[in-house]
């Protein structure tokens, strides 16, 4: 397979084997909620969009849908996904990743896209003066939205970002401390997230 | 030889992950630390995705120590 860049808004550089059309497709998703212009202007240094995506821990591997490093704003993304992992209803607090609530192979793609654009958020407020969402904010995670994001922070914050652009309604109800710390969190970059219509 | 204690609650390895993305973002990281954290997070069986998380952030050649890990599940 031959990698090749894609000229992008969203990100510095992409690189994928995928055609141009299949990654517009995936990443559609962010001009559908609304993030075009902020990701124009806090884009992901890189993202890779490849057919599977592994870590190495020696000479072992760890197979993921998608990652994201802190350290040098790049993520990578997963196309292949098994049919178990899409398709699934959301069960608040059970739900192994909302990726999964995906009701497409596609959508599932483009909700785990939805995932790492939510560390970059992330990154940008721990990176950002008077704003302190990382370490020294750690909420009860107990109503958190999916068993992803009640494994660590970092987790929370990505996935009960996807959870305000999916499930707005359900995140109030159900997890009003996310609800909030969302609320805070995008105010204070001036980020109006457009909620996905699961209709059109 | 490190032993590892075989169980952790949902809560204590939360507490672990948190720990360690605070050193991460302090800079206080340790590869020994890391090793630790990683090797717990493994014998525990967490996602897949928070390992691999946690992978991400270090130094290439701290995630190169073969043999310094048990990883043996399909994770």
């Amino acid at each position: 397979m031959v990698i090749r860049s894609v000229n992008s808004p969203f990100a510095n550089q992409i690189e994928s084997g995928l055609g141009d059309g299949e990654v517009n497709a995936i990443l559609e998703i962010f001009n559908r909620v609304g993030m075009r212009d902020w990701l124009q202007n806090n884009p992901f240094q890189k993202l890779e969009i490849a057919p599977r995506v592994f870590l190495w821990l020696g000479q072992k591997r760890i197979e993921v849908y998608g990652v994201y490093d802190y350290q040098t704003n790049e993520a990578s993304i997963a196309t292949t996904r098994d049919s178990a992992d899409y398709a699934q209803a959301l069960i608040w607090g059970r739900t192994d990743k909302l990726s999964h609530t995906g009701r497409t192979s596609l959508e599932a793609i483009q909700f785990t896209a939805l995932h790492e654009l939510g560390h970059r958020i992330h990154a940008i407020l721990r990176d950002s003066n008077g704003v302190e969402f990382g370490s020294t904010q750690k909420l009860p995670r107990t109503n958190a939205v999916s068993n992803y994001a009640k494994s660590v922070y970092t987790e929370y914050f990505a996935e009960t970002f996807v959870a305000w652009v999916l499930y707005r309604t359900e995140l109030f109800v159900n997890d009003f401390l996310g609800y909030g710390m969302m609320l805070r969190a995008l105010n204070a970059l001036g980020i109006e997230v457009i909620a996905y219509d699961f209709n059109t | 030889m490190i032993l590892i204690p075989e169980k952790y609650s949902q809560q204590q390895l939360s507490e672990l992950g948190d720990e360690f993305y605070d050193l991460l973002f302090a800079k206080k990281l340790t590869q020994s630390k890391y090793e630790e954290i990683l090797n717990i997070m493994i014998a525990n069986r967490v996602m897949p995705e928070v390992l691999a998380g946690m992978v991400a952030q270090v130094p290439r050649e701290w995630r190169s120590q073969e043999n310094q890990f048990s990883l043996s599940t399909s994770a």
